[in-house]
Order: C-alpha cells, then sequence, then structure tokens
C-alpha cells in the first residue's frame, strides 16, 4: 500500500497532461505540414489542387483593386494593377470574429501550472501523518495531523489541482473567416501592399528602413509569400530588423496581421491564398472537416489500409 | 450605399484595428444558482423539526410542480412518428439546376450516391431519412435526360422524367444500405464487407412491385407497358433506350448497393484491390 502511494496523483496528472498535449501537437504539426509543404503525389482526394478559381464565380460585391508594386526602388514603384477576390478581401467586417481567433490564438496552449497540495500530499512530501498528541485530557485542541488546512504548512482543501490545459479548438469555418475578415479589415485601412516579388538590390538593412518611411507602411511589417524559402538579399535585410517580419503563407494567422501595422503579399502569395480560401468556403465535405474540429485529428489503424486524415 | 460600403467607410475613418479595440458581441448574462436558499441542501426549508411544519401554500405538492399549474401537454397525438420511415423530397426544379451547374453529371446513371455526394442534397440515415421522393415541382422546364434511382415517385414526376428520354427507377435501401451510400468512401474505408439490400416492409411493398411506379422488383415486361400507357395519357413518345446503352443499361441487382460493386466483397482503396469471398456457403448467402 506504500508502494502504490508513492506514486502520487499529481505525478499521473501531469504525465497524463505531457502526453495529451504531446500527441496532439505532434498530430497538429503533421497535419500543417502535410496540407501545404509536401507534396501530393497522385493523390486522388487532393481536391485543393483541383480547385479551379475561374469556375468559381461569386455571387455579390464587385471585386476590389490594388497596386502591384516593385521593390527594387527606394520610391514607390507600381507596375501594375491586380483585382483581389471579394470573398476573401470584402466581406462585410465582423470584428467578434476577429476576437474570437486572437483569444483562441492566445490561449490554446496556455497551460496554467497552478497546484496546492492537499493534506495527503502534504504527509506524503514532509510528514506530519500521526495524531500530534492524544485526544483527551491534554488541554489541547483535538487533531489528528499537522498538516490538515488549519494548520501551517498544512494542505489546501479546495485548491487549485493540477496543470490545467486552456487547450480548445474554434470550429473550422469560425477560422477561415478570421482570416478572411482580418484581410478585410486591412485591405480596406489601406495596411495591404501586393507586390511583385521580394527581390531587392542590396542586402542593407537602410534599404528596408528606406522603404518604410518612403511608402509611409506602418513601423511593424509582415512580409508574406507562398513558400518558406526567401531570396538571399531580403532575407539578410530583415535578419537584425525585429520588426519586419518574413513568414511563409502557411503560417497566415489572425494575431500576426493585426499585430504588425502594414501585410506585404507577393502575387504568388495573393494566387495561392484565393484558391485555398475559396475551396475552404466552397468545400463540400464541410461536415468530416467539422467533425475534425471537434474530435481532433483520427487515424485509423487497419491491417487492411490506413486512413487518410481529412485536412 | 448598402451596408457594407458603409462598414467599410467607417473602417477608413476609425484608428487601425489592432488587439486592443477588438471586442466580442454582447452576451446574454445568465443568472447563477447561489448554493444556499432555495438551491441548498434543505431546499429552503430549514433545518429543524419546527421550521419544518410550515406547510406551504395551498396546492403545494412537495416542491414539484402541482396540478393546477401543471402546463396542458397532449401526449399521443405524434405516437410513433419518431419510427416513421421519412423520404426527403426533391424538386425536378432543383434536380435541373444541380445538373445545369455541373453538380452532377447527367451522362451517367444518378442513384443515392451521386445526389448525397454532389453536396446539394443531403441525406440523414439517423434521422430515419429511407432516401429521396422526386417530386414535379419544376416538371414544365425539366428538360435534362437522365437515368435515376430515386426511393418514391409520383405518376407526374415520371411522365415528366420519360417525356425527356429519360429513365426513372424507384428502390427501396434499408438504413444500413442508405448509410452505406450517402457516404460512400467513408464506408468504403471502415473496412466492413459490402452487406446485401434488404427486401422492402410489407407496408411499403406496394410501391416497389407496382409497374405503374416504376417499382425495381416489378416485371421489366410490365413496366415497358406501362411506359407507353403514360406516354399515351399524357401525349408524347415513349421513350426509347436503345441508343445509349452505356446509360441506361445499368441496372442495379435487388441486392446490389453500389454500381459495378456485390454484396460480400471487401474494398481497399489504398491498395486499389478488392477481396472476394472464397466459401460457397458465404457467396450463396451474399448472392439470394
Amino acid at each position: 500500500l506504500i508502494h502504490f502511494y508513492k506514486r502520487s496523483k499529481v505525478m499521473l496528472a501531469k504525465a497524463r497532461l505531457a502526453e495529451v498535449l504531446r500527441r496532439r501537437s505532434s498530430e497538429f504539426i503533421k497535419l500543417g505540414r502535410s496540407a501545404s509543404t509536401l507534396p501530393a503525389n497522385d493523390d486522388q482526394f487532393d481536391f485543393l489542387s483541383s480547385f479551379d478559381i475561374k469556375a468559381h464565380q461569386a455571387r455579390y460585391g464587385n471585386p476590389q483593386e490594388v497596386w502591384v508594386e516593385s521593390l527594387e526602388t527606394v520610391q514607390p514603384n507600381f507596375t501594375g494593377i491586380r483585382q483581389l477576390h471579394q470573398d476573401v478581401f470584402a466581406v462585410y467586417p465582423r470584428i467578434d470574429l476577429i476576437h474570437k481567433n486572437v483569444v483562441w490564438q492566445t490561449t490554446y496552449s496556455k497551460v496554467n501550472y497552478a497546484h496546492a497540495k492537499t493534506v495527503r500530499e502534504m504527509i506524503h512530501y514532509f510528514g506530519g501523518g500521526a495524531k500530534p498528541w492524544p485526544q483527551k485530557r491534554m488541554g489541547r485542541a483535538r487533531h489528528g495531523s499537522i498538516r490538515s488546512p488549519q494548520w501551517k504548512d498544512g494542505g489546501k482543501a479546495h485548491g487549485p489541482r493540477g496543470p490545467k490545459s486552456f487547450y480548445h479548438m474554434i470550429p473550422y469555418h469560425t477560422r477561415v473567416f478570421g482570416l478572411t475578415h482580418t484581410l478585410t479589415v486591412k485591405f480596406i485601412q489601406d495596411d495591404i501592399h501586393v507586390v511583385k516579388d521580394l527581390e531587392i538590390p542590396t542586402d542593407d538593412p537602410d534599404f528596408i528602413h528606406e522603404i518604410i518611411s518612403s511608402r509611409g507602411w506602418g513601423k511593424s511589417t509582415l512580409v508574406v509569400d507562398k513558400d518558406d524559402i526567401f531570396p538571399r538579399n531580403i532575407t539578410a535585410a530583415t535578419d537584425q530588423i525585429k520588426h519586419v517580419n518574413l513568414m511563409p503563407l502557411y503560417g497566415l494567422n489572425v494575431l500576426s496581421m493585426l499585430k504588425h501595422h502594414t501585410l506585404i503579399l507577393t502575387e504568388s502569395a495573393v494566387e495561392e491564398l484565393t484558391k485555398k480560401i475559396l475551396f475552404a468556403l466552397n468545400r463540400t465535405d464541410s461536415y468530416a472537416r467539422t467533425g475534425l474540429s471537434h474530435c481532433g485529428p483520427k487515424p485509423v489503424d487497419l491491417k487492411i489500409e490506413k486512413h487518410r486524415p481529412v485536412v | 450605399m448598402g451596408s457594407r460600403e458603409k462598414a467599410f467607410q467607417f473602417l477608413r475613418e476609425v484608428p487601425r484595428l489592432s488587439t486592443v479595440n477588438l471586442a466580442k458581441l454582447p452576451g446574454i448574462s445568465r443568472t447563477k444558482k447561489r448554493g444556499y436558499g432555495q438551491n441548498g441542501k434543505e431546499r429552503g426549508w430549514g433545518t429543524s423539526a419546527r421550521q419544518k411544519m410550515h406547510y406551504g401554500p395551498l396546492g403545494y405538492e412537495g416542491g414539484g410542480t402541482p396540478i393546477q399549474t401543471k402546463p396542458a401537454i397532449e401526449r399521443s397525438y405524434n405516437y410513433g412518428r419518431h419510427a416513421v420511415k421519412q423520404f426527403p423530397p426533391i424538386t425536378l426544379e432543383n434536380l435541373q439546376l444541380a445538373i445545369d451547374t455541373n453538380r452532377i453529371d447527367a451522362s451517367k446513371p444518378i442513384d443515392l450516391a451521386t445526389l448525397s455526394c454532389s453536396g446539394v442534397f443531403p441525406i440523414k440515415p439517423d434521422k430515419n431519412q429511407f432516401g429521396f421522393n422526386l417530386i414535379s415541382n419544376g416538371m414544365d422546364n425539366f428538360k435534362a435526360k437522365v437515368n435515376i434511382e430515386v426511393q418514391w415517385a409520383d405518376e407526374q414526376t415520371i411522365a415528366a422524367v420519360e417525356r425527356n428520354g429519360g429513365k426513372i427507377t424507384v428502390a427501396y435501401y434499408d438504413l444500413h444500405s442508405v448509410s452505406a451510400l450517402s457516404a460512400p468512401l467513408k464506408f468504403l474505408r471502415s473496412g466492413v464487407p459490402i452487406p446485401r439490400r434488404l427486401t422492402p416492409p410489407g407496408n411499403l411493398l406496394h410501391m416497389y412491385i407496382d409497374p405503374a411506379k416504376r417499382g425495381y422488383l416489378a416485371d421489366p415486361a410490365l413496366v415497358a407497358q406501362e411506359r407507353k400507357v403514360l406516354a399515351q395519357k399524357y401525349g408524347y413518345e415513349a421513350p426509347k433506350y436503345d441508343d445509349n446503352p452505356e446509360l441506361f443499361e445499368k441496372n442495379k441487382d435487388p441486392r446490389q448497393i453500389f454500381y459495378g460493386l456485390e454484396p460480400g466483397w471487401l474494398i481497399s482503396i489504398e491498395d486499389q484491390t478488392i477481396f472476394k469471398p472464397k466459401e460457397e456457403q458465404l457467396k450463396q448467402m451474399y448472392s439470394t
């Protein structure tokens, strides 16, 4: 019995939580990579690659237009005009959806490690299980142990118990709408600039500072390209600047967009983003996809075949 | 100016949106029940015998809703409603729209799987939905030539489909088969061999053996005759299926669920293989 008690409930709870978090995080990392970075070879369920933007016509609203700039010179350099899809960049803006996404992003990985030991845990670690003095004839109050709650250094009766995870998922479509509504607000407030590509002439950080001040871009800038490998010059130039950040498209998220004043998108990023979001808004397997958000990814290990999780 | 444009104009005038000026929608505040008084251990009755001598107002029955306050509930009007088989309707208008917008391919036979997987016509077996009922709304503008298999149809619908040279069959699927057909990939990935379709229940048999209703269990010769009768009744040419054998020659056995797949087969999509039963007993069981 003593041997059993040595493995305390706290250690069990901590081990269980760590296991859950590790499993969940590894599964999500797998999903994130298989969605966009790993190539799909002859995948008959890869509907995203065969999704045709031109076949899909938006019902309401007009497409928005945006200047396409170039980063070759410090001075503003407009090379063309591009149309942006209204279902991605001009939806009726809902601040509460953006708020939901921001709250989710900030709290889903939060763990509260507060843990107050109970009477039995205090006895286990620090002793004091015996009755301190006999029940009667001492002239003192009656006690069973020196670790009960009313004692100094006693256990806490109803305290915080063990690590508590705030992990939760908001529905898939709420997250998609978070992206579209944030992009809309940023676009309407003139904080989105579309750029032909990210080729700059030097790798000097001062070039970046001059571009930002001459073009009136905000202090903090988020530069988004389609792939995660960026040209050498811009990587070197922005490496030491903490408020100019490079990000691939698969990392685009609501919180980053709000924290950075300006959002720079390359043309290929805009195309890929439009395609992905229109696919997400019009997919016909929504039932299966939203079920994933509730229960998490469920790979089925059958001997006959491997189940491919819905992404 | 629309509401969207007004919102955009507002956004252009106010400061930049950031994490500090976000808010959620005002919610409804719910009053929490406190752990004392009416919600406490004694439920408002006190602790001593003297305190329990307050007998309550007239009609008090110890806490539950007294009979004079109970709302009138009619209990037995919908008895058995949960067990009734449902056939949610599909209008010919919506079917035509789906075909015109390339949601459904009219050059192949249409069955419950096609309709469900198009995403336009959902089917829920857990709500006792046994298939689709094709109704005649929009039959004046129905121009498509289809080979369609539904679970219920009336005379005018049948005439509207056959007027364009199409073919309609009315077939029964039990709930297990409906679940399999409505989400075929999910079923085929579950590792269960394809079951055989069950026969219709007695109270619905009149539909499926009647050639006038194009039942799947009716004699094909009688069904062909009924097509001519209906054509004469409504004044159009009876349909001929010889010139398009690809579309019209695919028929399902009464025990078959999927086109081209027999009951008893075990499908592996990942490995692109089919496992068929070898034992005679099994083969006989699945084929009858």
